[in-house]
């Protein structure tokens, strides 16, 4: 490492084409803030006339990340091919990257998605300093504001499942794939015995040998086939979430499977990843 | 497959820049009235060369955390210049004002290119740059200096170098045209290509297999002789043009390509794929050119 002390150390970018760099020592990236609650977007409603408001709805706005990217040569010639590097590797034109880092201490490695530059990157060249080193003050934008954790998976029966979440500090937006064959597929959620339950419902038939991916992160359902494929209106796609421990209820997710008709071969699988507010 | 000049060690070894002193006439500057005349700078410190700011397009969604990547462009990069000025400050800054200096209301006719001088042989440049600033930085009398700041509408650094691909088939009579080849695209910028043509080819369709972008079809049929040029650089007059007809773009597709010209190579990828489509006759041949550019330096 080129310094020492206070910040996070990133360990790996992995590129929007699916490159991952690993930062070395020689070029390192120094988190200076972002790993805390991002911004709050807060949609309050008010009478006319009346002294007071309340909280309708609170949504995370983008994350701001900003950090110090240091680059070490060899000499002064290898220094620039070093910053046409790291110029390639946030080069905003290839899109979105995924961040993962790790700090020094744990073992823990935690991931943003869709990350990209969101101002200059700019290191001045000075002929009269040192000619082997080059900084630049980084500023980033994670436009999925979750930090994200480990992975899971579990494959759920027909019927009743409880599944019982203990990792993670916010809801948890999973990807439920459910494999044919099976017709009117409803999956509900519910967690608390006095509030609705979540629910999914995929109308028609999804034959053997297709499958139903919801991915609530996306907010996005598609066929593996490519066919086209709706959810009902009463669907909570935009809500549907998994509550970890940390959120209430023990984190404890009291989930059905149930369709009009369903034959061998069916399955319905959900994945997550644990996710959190600020790491 | 070429290495990119920008990956191999070097550093800059000066900063020139060449003006276009043009004589103007209504809206029309003839090219060859373009002369350009070299001022060199030693500056002592440069910024501005990295990634400029980019315009991030973000979409919100009702109640959803964060927010869908929409999209980016970049619109435009300054670079500042600090020069060490020895003796009189304020008549070296009125000398580099007469130098530099432009009618605000036709700057697109008086302005200029910006180069870097790379250790490799390399000459990068900043186009149609124009001065919006000098200002001095006092340090004693043994440290003045002036900063002097370029605004560029076109942000990218361009290779001086102009890079070249000809392909060429020459089939039956009459055959179809279905042919692949890759175009050795370097840097870390997008490159607006021109491509020029030549044989009898019918329904001519030019597309970009990475970018998924595509030009045509010509709904003409070429002659013998007849040289088909597409310019697709913003900067430029864009158009297709037929060296016998003119501009026949009202012949091409409607596409969004052919309608905008919007066919840009993309580094990204690595050699972009051109796939070229058509009916023809004997020989067919496209000559593709563009400059590589750069995002950064």
């Amino acid at each position: 490492m080129l310094t020492e002390g206070h910040g996070i150390y990133l360990v790996s970018i992995t590129t929007a084409r699916g490159v991952t760099y690993t930062f070395d020592g020689k070029t390192q990236l120094t988190l200076t803030a972002g790993t805390a609650l991002p911004d709050t977007r807060v949609t309050n409603s008010a009478k006319p006339l009346q002294n007071y408001s309340y909280v309708e709805y609170r949504t995370l706005a983008p994350r701001k990340l900003t950090g110090r990217l240091q680059v070490k040569g060899r000499d002064q010639f290898d220094v620039w091919v070093k910053r046409q590097e790291m110029l390639r590797l946030f080069n905003p034109l290839y899109g979105p990257f995924t961040f993962n880092l790790a700090y020094p201490d744990k073992n823990d490695v935690f991931h943003l998605y869709n990350v990209i530059l969101t101002d200059a990157m700019d290191s001045p060249l000075n002929v009269k300093s040192d000619p082997t080193y080059a900084e630049f003050p980084l500023t980033l934008t994670a436009l999925d504001p979750f930090w994200y954790g480990a992975s899971h998976s579990t494959t759920l029966d027909i019927g009743y499942n409880e599944l019982t979440i203990a990792e993670g500090t916010a809801w948890l937006k999973p990807i439920v794939s459910a494999q044919g064959p099976v017709t009117d597929l409803t999956i509900t959620n519910t967690i608390w015995d006095y509030e609705a339950p979540f629910i999914l419902h995929v109308y028609g038939t999804i034959p053997a040998g297709d499958a139903v991916i919801i991915d609530c992160r996306q907010r996005s359902v598609s066929r593996a086939s490519g066919a086209l494929v709706a959810l009902s209106h009463e669907s909570t796609l935009a809500s549907f979430g998994l509550i970890p421990a940390s959120m209430g209820a023990k984190g404890l997710n009291r989930i059905t499977v149930s369709s009009s008709d369903m034959n061998e071969g069916f399955q319905v699988t959900v994945d997550w990843q644990d996710t959190y507010y600020a790491i | 497959m070429e290495t990119d000049p920008l990956l191999m060690p070097f550093t800059i070894t000066g900063v020139f820049f060449t003006k276009y002193n043009n004589t103007y006439s209504g809206f029309y500057v003839e090219p060859a009235e373009q002369t350009k005349l070299r001022h060199y700078l030693k500056p002592v410190l440069i910024s501005g060369l990295g990634i400029p700011q980019p315009n991030v397009r973000m979409l919100e969604s009702y109640r959803m955390d964060g927010a869908y990547f929409s999209g980016l462009n970049i619109p435009s990069r300054s670079v500042i210049l600090s020069i060490p000025v020895t003796g009189d400050v304020q008549a070296k800054r009125a000398e580099l004002f007469r130098t530099f200096s432009h009618d605000p209301a036709i700057s697109r006719y008086t302005c200029y290119d910006l180069n870097l001088e790379l250790s490799n042989n390399v000459i990068l440049s900043l186009h149609k740059v124009v001065l919006v600033s000098i200002t001095e930085e006092l340090h004693g009398p043994r440290g003045q200096f002036l900063a002097l700041t370029f605004l560029a509408s076109d942000p990218w650094f361009y290779n001086t170098t102009v890079r070249q691909n000809t392909w060429e088939h020459t089939g039956g009579f009459q055959w179809d045209v279905d042919q692949e080849f890759d175009l050795d695209i370097m840097g870390t910028g997008i490159a607006y290509p021109t491509i020029e043509v030549t044989g009898v080819v019918y329904l001519l369709r030019v597309l970009n297999m990475h970018t998924h972008q595509e030009i045509g079809p010509l709904y003409l049929q070429t002659m013998e002789d007849e040289v088909i040029t597409i310019v697709t650089d913003p900067l430029q007059e864009r158009g297709v043009f037929s060296n016998i007809r003119g501009n026949i773009i009202s012949h091409v597709g409607s596409n969004y390509e052919s309608a905008s010209l919007d066919f840009y190579l993309d580094p990204g990828f690595g050699a972009n794929r051109i796939r070229i489509i058509g009916t023809a006759y004997g020989t067919l041949r496209v000559v593709t050119t563009w400059y590589d550019s750069y995002l950064g330096v």
